[in-house]
């Protein structure tokens, strides 16, 4: 159990590295370091398909990142002044008040399985009878929950419009044209 | 890329196509299933842009036929919720399985594909 502990530390802190790093390409390789912590943390807690399919999709999402982050931009500006400090405070503070409000709502919640869920009992005694398959994820994401599969059918198509919308080649119009019927 | 990385390309992209293609099959009797075996099966083709250079793989592409295929599996997942299973022996369960696996396949290839063909200019 406390190695569960050290990796979601290790995910804390890559996040932040992620998140703080003036350089794009070290962003990045610490952002999938986080995806691969957390694809340990799923192989411990013994639900292999969630890893596999989280380690396989890792991959490539590490593959386009890289890729389009080949666009190289001047982030170094300079930094400092009375105005970034009191900002800064300022941020500072309200993330201690947001962490001391999340702290205190946390403590009241039950504890870490204690109320076991019943549903996953009835999906465990019935799928040896009556679903077709020994696989129990496969026959809970295809056989009792299918229209979610759909939902997540229709997310992959709306990611695949919104990037061909957002990088298209043939539709893009000049400066200072106007996007009626005529064009 | 050298030789060395274009020949390796060539052997791995095969084998990488087999384990695919089992990940796929079986999904009812391992871990794997759609996703997993739709996504290694598309890294195929991202493996041969890598090695190959752009210009080679954007040559023959067919991107109505990519949306075909996605859209002809996200209708295998809608029928496996309806149906009881296609007369061949499969049923809704295997039909829906490969139909997730052909989405997301043609899904992944097609957001590279888009990724790939779009040349971004420095200033």
């Amino acid at each position: 159990m406390i190695e569960i502990y050290l990796l979601l530390g290790f995910i804390v802190i890559g996040a932040i590295i992620a998140i703080e790093s003036r350089n794009l390409m070290s962003s990045v390789v610490a952002l999938s370091s986080v995806g691969l912590a957390l694809c340990a943390v799923y192989f411990m807690m013994r639900a292999t398909e969630v890893a596999i399919v989280q380690m396989v999709a890792e991959i490539f999402i590490l593959i386009v990142l890289v890729r389009v982050t080949e666009i190289k931009d001047d982030l170094t500006e300079p930094f400092g002044g009375l105005r970034e400090a009191f900002s800064a405070g300022i941020i500072f503070v309200s993330m201690l008040a947001i962490g001391a409000v999340f702290i205190t709502a946390m403590k009241g919640l039950p504890e870490f399985g204690k109320p076991l869920m019943t549903a996953a009992d009835r999906y465990f005694m019935q799928t040896m009878d009556r679903a077709s398959s020994v696989n129990l994820v496969n026959a809970v994401l295809l056989d009792y929950r299918t229209f979610d599969v759909l939902a997540a059918v229709a997310v992959l198509f709306a990611a695949v419009i919104g990037v061909y919308s957002v990088l298209r080649i043939k539709g893009r119009k000049k400066q200072g044209e106007r996007d009626d019927g005529n064009n | 890329m050298t030789v060395i990385t274009r020949t390796i390309a060539r052997i791995i992209g095969g084998i990488m196509l087999l384990f695919g293609a089992y990940l796929l099959v079986n999904g009812e009797s391992l871990p794997g299933g759609g996703f997993a075996g739709g996504i290694v099966i598309a890294s195929v083709y991202i493996l041969i842009i890598l090695a190959f250079g752009r210009d080679r793989a954007v040559k023959r592409l067919n991107e109505p036929m990519a949306m075909m295929v996605m859209s002809a599996g996200a209708l295998m997942v809608l029928a496996s919720t309806f149906f009881s299973g296609m007369p061949g022996g499969l049923d809704a369960v295997q039909m829906g399985d490969i139909g997730l696996g052909l989405t997301v396949i043609a899904a992944v290839f097609m957001i590279f594909i888009e990724i790939v063909k779009v040349r971004i200019k420095r200033k």
